[in-house]
């Protein structure tokens, strides 16, 4: 998807031909929409910007779950406390709910819809990367590396890592195929900032209002944010799988 | 002792569990029975009804009450509940008697006679007179009346309302301060439609809404909000205004309302499977493929009022340039944005402040501002936008242009909106569009000035819509432009006889494209799609509101 401008050929935004609704040709490889644009034009520059605000939805989820998490199991005792009660507190809320509230007190744009999701990914990630090395710290082989006088960083590098990483990348997959239908079901409600650019979620809202006449401007952008999910899981169920030591 | 232990527990067990068990046989039966009763109470019903008619409303008002609520939608089922003191003819526009046999205005326009007409009785029996009259004006002007609150029937009444007086039984005279020349279009309105007071006095002000008791020809029988309205035909009915056609034994018995506002897309699935008879506001790609359905009619209905239109703020820098604001009328391929998103033969292109179906439309403003790149250009030179720096966009004071539109998600405005944004980038204005969540974010929007172009419109037959539109001191002056001029233009014509008006409302028209104050698109139409086996679908002049008296099932 970084190649969209590459293999888009026309402006996403303008409209190409007099033809609205056109079907698909050796001109437009997807037929054009309401509007006369280009679908696949439009369907490669909405993809880098899905799958942009989604990896920026992910990177925030992971970067602030796993060091939630991280505290979860180092910090002192009351500092640890209260970030527990809170974790609870925070997996109360749906979190779709919680993003929600964030974009509503940002200005909506993709980057900010992206961030909101991030943040409201974060308490999902923390408690699964709490529980995950918590479950690597217990190992007896940890606790005999420790024994044996091994460093922390020996320890961390060699042990923990490679141990935990699995369920890590699993879980974080699964954040990113969260974000991804979150982000498409919020820019098909018009959350996503100005709806003229294209995104898979906008394409959808756009297409749905002539399904019944041209149906792949419905098929297209959710054949793509299938095939997206299911490739993110079908990784989480790979790495989860791999053998750990 | 263990044995005996295990033998104890299991008796125990059946102890619990049998009474258990019996309720939950008996609660499953009874559950049985009330669906099967639900069911042939159901079938009863919908046979003893006679011509029932399941009729789509296009939007779910916060509240039906027609005295304190705002929206158009609740004139749909209301308008045949109640009757108003006069009517206007849908076709002719005159005015003609409603409850009102006959009236008088006095010499100095001052004071209006309503002669009422007798014989005439609310859907509860109470008998309607000079009182009910006073007991309406009560509710909707009178601060005193408990729990009163302003809604858009004050405002119809204008600012020179002077109260009332019951002269007798079937007289009933109101009094203004200064002619006010929309009064009687005003009065035909269904937010003042005449309620029974016994009916007001049983409810308060905030159930009245569903147990409501009007004179028209159709009775309120029941309200869920959210789900349905069902008005059952008043038999006795036989004080209708001149365009009510006579109940025959075609006419609908039964109607009920029902919400298709939240996907527009399924009134055409709802048309095609006969679950609706009538659906309005059909998207056009939908109502251009209805038009080949044998079972479907298309009923194209123009709706007077301010056509799709996007103010500009000219308090804002660069927009507050008059000419910079013709310059991007001159750039905006109105025929294309209409062609593409509503369809030519489906909806006019709009040119003016009115849409052109309204009276006092003045003409001259349609050929102000054809698509012309080349004059935009001009202009935009002249105010010294430049592209220095050849990005295709242009620059003022060496930063680039960049407007901000505000519109709603609903209407087609993402589209048109979109549309408008290709076509300026390309003569090298940018635009950014922000859609906001629903029509109270819209008017947050509004209220905070956080905008170049905005979309916002009202309906109505009586130009007076554009007073709030554009007058200096209205706080629903979205465009932020002060004109003495024209405020004198905008006060006086609500003053003023007919021919007056016609003069004031035609300099007013081109005062506003002069200025070029706002980008209009197209002229509303609603798309009504309707069951071929009905017939005699007629709205009134403001083009929201159904006659459904003169609704009939079509002979065999």
């Amino acid at each position: 998807m970084l190649l969209a401008p590459l293999l888009a050929i026309y402006d996403p935004l303008t409209p190409v031909s007099d033809h609205a609704l056109a079907a698909p040709s050796q001109q437009y490889r997807l037929g054009t929409d309401l509007l006369g644009r280009d679908v696949f034009s439009r369907l490669a520059y909405g993809g880098q910007r899905t799958l942009g605000a989604t990896l920026i939805a992910t990177g925030i989820a992971v970067a602030g779950g796993l060091s939630w998490g991280g505290m979860l199991i180092i910090a002192p005792n009351p500092l640890r406390w209260v970030l527990s009660i809170l974790l609870d507190a925070l997996l109360a809320f749906p979190s779709i709910l919680t993003a929600l509230v964030i974009l509503t007190a940002l200005k909506p744009s993709l980057m900010t819809l992206g961030i909101a999701l991030g943040m409201a990914g974060i308490p999902l990630y923390a408690q699964v990367a709490a529980d995950a090395l918590r479950a690597t710290l217990s190992q007896p082989f940890i606790e005999g590396a420790r024994s044996i006088g091994a460093t922390r960083w020996y320890i961390l590098t060699r042990h923990i890592i490679p141990t935990a990483l699995p369920a890590l990348a699993a879980f974080g997959s699964v954040i990113f195929s969260w974000s991804l239908i979150y982000q498409a079901a919020l820019t098909f409600l018009g959350l996503g900032g100005d709806i003229a650019q294209p995104d898979w979620g906008t394409m959808l809202a756009q297409g749905y209002r002539t399904i019944r006449e041209t149906p792949l401007l419905v098929i297209a952008p959710g054949g793509m944010l299938m095939v997206c999910v299911w490739m993110a899981n079908w990784f989480a169920d790979g790495v989860g799988k791999s053998p750990s030591r | 002792m263990s044995v005996l232990e295990v033998r104890r527990k299991r008796k125990v067990r059946w102890g619990v569990w049998l009474p258990v068990l019996a309720v939950l046989t008996l609660a499953l039966i009874a559950c049985l029975l009330a669906i099967i009763g639900t069911l042939i109470s159901e079938e009863e019903k919908s046979k003893s009804s006679g011509n029932t008619l399941v009729y789509g409303l296009t939007l779910n008002p916060s509240g039906i009450d027609p005295h304190y609520n705002r929206s158009a939608e609740l004139g749909i089922p209301l308008y045949s509940v109640y009757d108003t003191l006069i009517y206007q003819h849908p076709q002719t526009r005159e005015f003609v008697s409603g409850l009102a046999d006959h009236w008088d205005v006095s010499a100095d326009g001052l004071t209006y006679t309503f002669y009422l007409k007798q014989g005439v009785k609310f859907h509860d029996g109470t008998v309607f007179d000079a009182n009910a009259v006073a007991v309406t004006f009560d509710r909707i002007t009178n601060q005193q009346y408990p729990d009163w609150r302003p809604g858009k029937a004050l405002d119809l009444i204008g600012p020179f309302y002077n109260g009332y007086k019951i002269v007798d039984d079937y007289t009933f005279q109101l009094f203004l301060t200064t002619p006010y020349a929309p009064l009687l279009d005003a009065l035909s309105q269904p937010y003042w439609g005449i309620a029974s007071p016994t009916a007001l006095a049983n409810w308060t002000v905030d159930t009245y809404q569903w147990h409501q008791v009007g004179t028209g020809p159709y009775k309120m029988v029941e309200v869920i909000p959210g789900d349905q309205i069902v008005l059952e035909r008043n038999k006795d009915y036989t004080w209708g205004p001149i365009f009510y056609a006579p109940q025959t034994e075609r006419s609908i018995d039964r109607i009920e309302f029902r919400f298709f506002d939240r996907d527009p897309a399924s009134r055409r699935v709802a048309l095609e499977a006969g679950d609706v008879g009538i659906v309005g506001e059909l998207p056009p790609t939908d109502a251009e493929a209805l038009l080949s359905n044998p079972n479907v009619q298309i009923y194209k209905q123009a709706i007077p009022g301010q056509p799709l239109q996007f103010y500009f703020n000219t308090s804002r820098p660069l927009v507050n340039d008059q000419r910079f604001r013709q310059a991007l009328l001159h750039a905006t391929n109105r025929a294309t944005i209409v062609d593409t998103v509503f369809f030519r033969d489906l909806s006019p292109m709009a040119y003016g402040p009115l849409a052109a179906i309204s009276p006092y439309y003045n003409p001259a403003v349609a050929e102000m501002y054809p698509n012309n790149l080349q004059r935009a250009r001009e202009l935009f030179e002249q105010i010294g936008l430049v592209d220095s720096d050849n990005d295709g966009i242009l620059e003022f004071n060496s930063s680039p242009v960049k407007l901000k539109i505000t519109i709603g998600g609903w209407g087609f405005l993402p589209e048109v909106a979109a549309l408008i944004q290709s076509q300026w980038r390309e003569i090298g204005i940018d635009v950014e569009i922000e859609q906001v969540a629903g029509f109270t974010a819209l008017q947050d929007v509004a209220t905070s000035g956080d905008y170049d172009l905005l979309s916002f419109e009202d309906f109505g037959l009586d130009p007076n819509i554009l007073n709030p539109a554009f007058l200096s001191t209205s706080t629903t002056n979205y465009t932020h432009y002060a004109d003495a001029e024209l405020d004198g233009w905008l006060t006086q014509a609500l003053s003023a006889d007919e021919a007056t008006r016609t003069t004031l409302y035609g300099q007013v028209q081109q005062r506003i494209m002069d200025q070029a104050l706002i980008l209009p698109i197209r002229d509303y139409v609603n798309l009504v799609g309707w069951s071929a086996n009905l017939e005699g679908l007629i709205f009134t002049g403001q083009g929201w509101w159904p006659l459904l008296a003169n609704l009939q099932v079509k002979a065999q």
